[in-house]
Formats: C-alpha cells, structure tokens, sequence
C-alpha cells in the first residue's frame, strides 16, 4: 500500500508540471468562460455547449495523454520493477496519480468558469455540477482505456492511432451505426434496444443525461418522455454513475491483467 | 430569458389594448334595452340607441296632434286647455309606457334564512316572470334549482348553491335568465348523464356572470341554447382523466355566444364547442386541462380573441370547422408526449394570426387542413414550431417570427402543397447582398434529422449528437436529404417587432 501511494505521488509530481496538462487546463479555462460570457443568461445553451466541448476534448486528450505517458514511463518500468513492487500497486498508483493530474487540469479548467461565472441559479449550477462528475469519471474511464490500449501494443504508432480510432469510434461512428439501425429497422419496436445501445456508450450516455435534466427535454415530445422515465429522475443518475463506474472497472482491470502478465 | 418574457407579455397586454376590430356590430344579441338604467356599467347597444330615436319621433307626437286638431278639426274652438291637457295626458301616457318597462322589473324576492323565502325554489315558485330574486350569503343546497321563470337570480356576498353531488346545481328551464355572483359546488357524477354546476337546455338568452364553480363535473352545460352571455366566472373542476371528466363550458348545438373573461381549469376540456356557429371566446383562460384548453368539433364561424392557454395537455385543438378566426391569443407550456399549442385538424378557411406560442412540445400541428392563414405569429421556443402533416394544403404561412425552437418544421412527406413566404426564421444562415431586407439564398426548414425523427421518434436520442451535427453541416454542402419542394424561398433577415 506504501508503494502504491508512492507511485502515485511520484506519477503526481512528475505530471503536474506537464506542459500539456497546462495547456488543457488553460483552454479548456478559456473555452468554458467564453462559452459561459457569450451564452448570456440562456442556461439551456451554455450546458449544451459545455457539454459537447467535453464530450469532444476530454476522451481525446485522456486517450492521449495516458497513453503516452505510459510509454514513456516504459524504460523507467524497467528499472522500478528490480524493486521489490508489485505489478498492481505500480499500475494502480499510475493510474491514480495520472487521474489526479489529469483531473486536477479538468476541474480547475472547467469548475472555476463554471462556478465563479454562471448565476447561482439552482438548476444551472446543478446541471453544471453533474457535468463536472460526468467529465470527471469520462477522465477516469478514458484514461484507463488509454493504458489498456498502451499495455496491449506497447509501440508508440499502434497504441496512438488505436488510441484515435477509439475516440472517433465512440465519438462519432457509434452514433452514425445507432442512426443506422433506427433508419433501417426503424418499422420494428426499437425503444428500448436503443436506450440499451445508449447506455453502452458513456459518451452517449453523458449526452442523453444531461440533455434529458435540460429544461427543453420535456419539449422534445414522446420519445424523449419515454427516456425520462428510465434515466430522468435520481435513480436515472445513479444508474448512469454507476455505468461509468463500470466502464472505468472493466479496462482498469483488464489492462492490470494484462500488464501484470505483459513482458516489459 | 426574463426580459424576452417579460417583452413578449408586454406585447400580448397591448394586444389586448388594441382590438382589431369592434365585434359588438357583428354578433348580434337581443338585449333587454333598459339594461344601461338597470346596470349603469353596460353601454348603450345599438338597438338601445333604436329605442331612443324611437323615443325621439314619439315624443313630438301629442304636441303635432294636437296642434292638427286645434288648426284642423277645431278651427274655431276657445278653450284650448282641453287640448292642452289632452296634450299633457298623451305625454304623460308615453313616459308611463316609458318607465313600465322598468317598473315591470321592480319586484324584488330576497332568500335568506330569516327571511320570507327560506329556499330558493320556493321564491322563483312565487316570483313572477322578470322578477329579481336576491339571495343572501349562506348555503343553499336544494340539488337541482330549477328556474322555469324568467328571472334575475342575484347571489348577494357569493352564497353557495351546494349540489351535495347529486345532480346539476341549477338547471335552466326558460328564457332569458340571468345569474349573478354565486358559489355553485359539488355537482354530481355519472357516468350516463352530463351533471353540471350550471345546465342549461332548449333555451334563449341567458347571462351568466361573477359566478365561481368548484368541483363540478361539467361547470356550465348548454345544449340548443341561443344568445347567452358567460362573463367574468371561475370553474375548478374534478377531472382525473379523460373519460370521467367534463368540460368547463361545453356548448352542444348552441350559437351566438358571448363567452367573456372566463376562467376554467382542471377540467378535461377548460372549454368545448360542438356543432356551434356564431360564438365570440374572448379575453378567457384556460389551464390545466386534462386533454384541451379548448376544443372545437364542427363548429365554424366563430372567433376566438386574446384567450391565454397554459399548461394543459393541448393548448386548443380545432377540428372539423371553417372560417375561424383565431387572433391574439397566448398558447403556452403545452408539455409532455404529443402535445400541442393548437392542434389544427380538418380545418379549412381560417385565420391563425398574432398569436403566439411559447414553450410546447409542438407549437402549431396541422393535419388535414386546407386553405388557412397563418400569419404574424410568434412561434418561440418550442420543440418542433410547426408540424405540417402531407395531407395539408394551400396553407399560407407567411410573416411568422421561428425563434428558439429545436426543430422549425417537421412534415412527413417529401412534397410541399402550402405556401411558405417571408418568415423569419433565426436557423437561416443566409445573407442579403442586395439589402433589400430579404434573404438571398431560400431557406429549407426540413433538416434531414427533423425529417428522420419525425418518422421514427426514438431516433430523439441522437438529439444534439456530433453525428447529427456533423451530418447537417454536410447537408448544407450537398442538400440531398432535404425536401427541396418545401422552402422559403424569401426569407425575411430580421425578426418582425415582437
């Protein structure tokens, strides 16, 4: 247990200088205010865009940032592993030590806008604080998926285009696949099999919950109706916490087995 | 979001200021002509004004007969006092016919429990026919009063007509009955028979007004009555559902009504019309409805002005009619599944204009129509503004303000049959080269996702997705999927004044 929080410490200190975690957190800082000041006092808007600028940027830069920082730390591996460590207090504290950072980046360049700048209008401020959980659990999943993705090719090109094609996989070729299905076997009773596909996929699942705690929601007729029956309400967003929270277990632990067994 | 709101109430208040037009010409209504003495509030009508130049020729009359036959019969007559008097008498005799419209009024019954009348039923029993009874504050509960008089029921300090939720409350047998300023609760509930707050059937002429009703099933039912007024009531009903409920004010086969300042809720319908012409709904309000604030079937030539419509299931579904005016009205937070602010359907001939509709599901629906305006309306953060069934046509929509709403135009065909001109539409992304204040480039309100989710409904869960995004950016490059029949073809750049 010493270990692990000793490598996480060190991942912590080591990354926090990163340059490209300033960067992240600047922009992301400089998007978010100007999202926040332009969108006036349209709360509806200012959610819709903040969340598909997270929905766009956080996968991206967690695939890439974990990934890379995985490689590099690889001849490193090498000499930590003559210490008597464990493969899974290594992995852990990486990961928790990554997270950290790449969330400290996150909230600070996110929360700060957010919760200096909009009005402490109740909903709003709700709506904005469950966008940061939901940014910082898409952080966490991404992250691990980024050092699943690392373990299992260890070379630089196929880790990051594999990196790539997952994001563009889950961020846009999902959705294009769902609209697919719906327009081609649209005559059959696909409700249900489609929130199904939804849940699936965080980022769907992180667009269609907010968007449904969206004042315009009740707008968008029966079907939307439909879906805020199942994932509108509180249970709507415990269930889909606890979804994240499995799309983070399931690669975390995957990669662990997998590295724990990897020759390095 | 609060200025916009509070500019668009501004805008509905003013609207209300300044009436397109004056409708007391055109609905005509047999007023009893003394009623500006009686009721000093009401303005002279125009068959008052009648009965004055009436007065005016009259009252000359003694004076030139009796000049006709001083100079004519009598040429050579002294006493002319007879003549005189003779005069006087005529003049005297003419007042008195004057005035014996009034006096005929004049008996007064008063109901209280102290008083000669104890119950209400025993008073109209004696009264005669235009007798005024005045009820004093208590509670009455004498399920159903029948009022088979002519009469004038005046509630005195808002007594309650309990109906112990047996029958109707008060049940209208004659003509020209008026009631004013009652409680009337509790009416009963069947599932064979319509019981009322206040029933009303093969009768002329009725006013209706300052009464609240509570728990009622239907608050005021009229079947093949003509020339009444409903001013200035409440109704809170008892509605549950659909098929248990009743209506705030249903009209069957009843015409020339003047439904004014009203307002209706939780009924099924806040107001119904069925089969009836000729009415004038205005200045009304009508919210949390079950199924519709208002609902017409078959009932054309009617106008309804200035009524605001909130948070019911449907704003106000009209169906089956012609040649209705539907002006300045306010359809707001119709929410929820399929629902609308105005549900058009089987409805040809009409005039949708400077209305506005905030805040629903879907703003305007339109099936089945053909030959209507829709003018000058604001149609303003909505989820779909307005939904054009293919069966629709020669439809003009022209001069409306699209603000706000997620989807502008939904249909389910790919041809267009109505006319789309001039609108101003906050989506178009046009330009205007030539200033003219019109765009150059014809906008197309059907996006290939409206057109997909119209079709299927769940695709709504691709609702904001980059895919959809990234797909309409592409439509504006290649316009494949659009409709192209259905266009605007001269865009209007600016939002016409709210």
């Amino acid at each position: 247990m010493r270990n692990l929080l000793q490598v996480a410490k060190f991942e912590f200190k080591e990354n926090i200088r990163n340059k490209w975690i300033f960067a992240y957190a600047i922009s992301f800082f400089l998007i978010s205010s100007l999202l926040i000041y332009f969108g006036g006092n349209e709360s509806a808007k200012i959610i819709a865009s903040l969340l598909s600028i997270i929905l766009l940027l956080v996968p991206l830069f967690a695939l890439l940032f974990g990934s890379t920082n995985f490689l590099d730390s690889l001849s490193f591996m090498e000499v930590i592993f003559t210490r008597p460590i464990s493969r899974f207090h290594y992995y852990t504290g990486k990961f928790l030590g990554l997270s950290f950072v790449l969330n400290l980046g996150y909230l600070l360049g996110v929360g700060i806008p957010v919760l200096l700048f909009t009005n402490p209008e109740s909903k709003l401020l709700f709506l904005s604080i469950q966008l940061l959980v939901y940014g910082f659990l898409l952080n966490l999943i991404f992250l691990a998926l980024s050092l699943l993705i690392a373990v299992l090719f260890l070379k630089r090109e196929a880790v990051l285009s594999v990196c790539l094609a997952l994001w563009f996989y889950l961020y846009l070729l999902y959705d294009l696949l769902m609209l697919g299905i719906s327009v081609n076997f649209g005559e059959y009773p696909l409700e249900i099999p489609i929130l199904i596909l939804t849940c699936i996929n965080p980022l769907d699942l992180v667009r269609i919950i907010t968007i449904l705690q969206m004042d315009n929601a009740a707008l968008l007729g029966f079907t939307s109706a439909f879906f805020q029956k199942f994932l509108g309400n509180t249970n709507g967003i415990l269930l889909c916490i606890s979804l994240l929270f499995i799309w983070t277990g399931i690669p975390f632990y995957l990669g662990y087995r997998l590295f724990s067994k990897k020759d390095i | 979001m609060k200025n916009e709101e509070c500019e668009i109430r501004n805008v509905y208040k003013k609207a209300i200021d300044c009436h397109p037009e004056p409708v007391e010409g055109r609905l005509y209504f047999i007023k009893p002509w003394f009623r500006h003495i009686r009721q000093p509030q009401c303005r002279l009508a125009h068959h008052d004004i009648y009965f004055n130049f009436a007065f005016i020729l009259i009252y000359p009359l003694p004076k030139v007969i009796t000049q006709f036959v001083k100079n004519w019969v009598f040429p050579n007559a002294k006493n002319i006092i007879q003549f005189k008097t003779s005069r006087y008498l005529l003049l005297a005799f003419g007042i008195l016919t004057f005035f014996s419209f009034i006096t005929l009024n004049a008996n007064t019954l008063t109901v209280c429990e102290t008083c000669n009348y104890k119950t209400i039923q025993t008073a109209i029993t004696a009264a005669n026919t235009n007798d005024t009874i005045e009820v004093k504050k208590g509670i009455y509960k004498e399920s159903p009063i029948l009022i088979t008089k002519s009469i004038n029921l005046k509630g005195i300090e808002n007594p309650t007509l309990d109906g112990d939720n047996k029958e109707h409350v008060v049940d209208i047998g004659s003509d020209n009955v008026i009631i004013d300023g009652f409680r009337i609760i509790n009416s009963g509930v069947s599932d064979i028979r319509e019981f009322a707050g206040i029933h009303a059937e093969n009768v002329k002429g009725c006013e209706l007004k300052n009464n609240t009703l509570e728990n009622n099933t239907y608050g005021f039912y009229f079947a093949k009555v003509t020339d009444c007024i409903v001013e200035n009531n409440s109704s809170i009903g008892n509605a549950k559902d659909e098929i248990s409920g009743g209506n705030g004010i249903h009209l069957w086969s009843s015409n020339h009504f003047k439904i004014i300042k009203n307002q209706m809720s939780k009924h099924r319908d806040g107001i119904y019309f069925e089969f009836s012409t000729e009415l004038l709904i205005e200045e009304n309000e009508s919210f949390n409805s079950i199924r519709y604030g208002m609902h017409f079937m078959f009932a054309s030539n009617n106008k309804f002005f200035k009524n605001h419509f909130y948070d019911n299931s449907t704003g106000v579904a009209v169906m089956f009619s012609k040649n209705i005016e539907v002006k300045y009205n306010l359809f707001e937070r119709s929410r929820f599944g399929s629902s609308y602010g105005l549900l058009v359907k089987d409805i040809t001939d009409s005039e949708f204009t400077n209305n506005t509709f905030q805040d629903n599901t879907i703003g305007i629906a339109s099936d089945n129509s053909t030959r209507n305006k829709f003018i000058s309306n604001q149609i303003l953060r909505n989820g779909w503004a307005f939904n054009m069934m293919g069966n629709c046509e020669l439809n003009e929509i022209r001069e409306n303000n699209f603000i706000g709403n997620v989807f502008d135009l939904s249909t389910n065909t790919r041809d267009n049959l109505n006319i789309y001109e001039k609108n101003f539409w906050d989506a178009y992304k046009g330009f205007d080269l030539d200033r003219n204040g019109i765009g150059d480039k014809p906008y197309l309100p059907v996006r290939f996702f409206s057109y997909w989710v119209n079709i299927y409904p769940f695709l709504m869960v691709l609702f904001q997705s980059p895919v959809i995004e990234f797909l309409e950016i592409a439509e504006r490059a290649f316009p494949i999927m659009t409709p192209v029949d259905l266009k605007d073809p001269y865009p209007n750049m600016k939002k016409f004044p709210l």
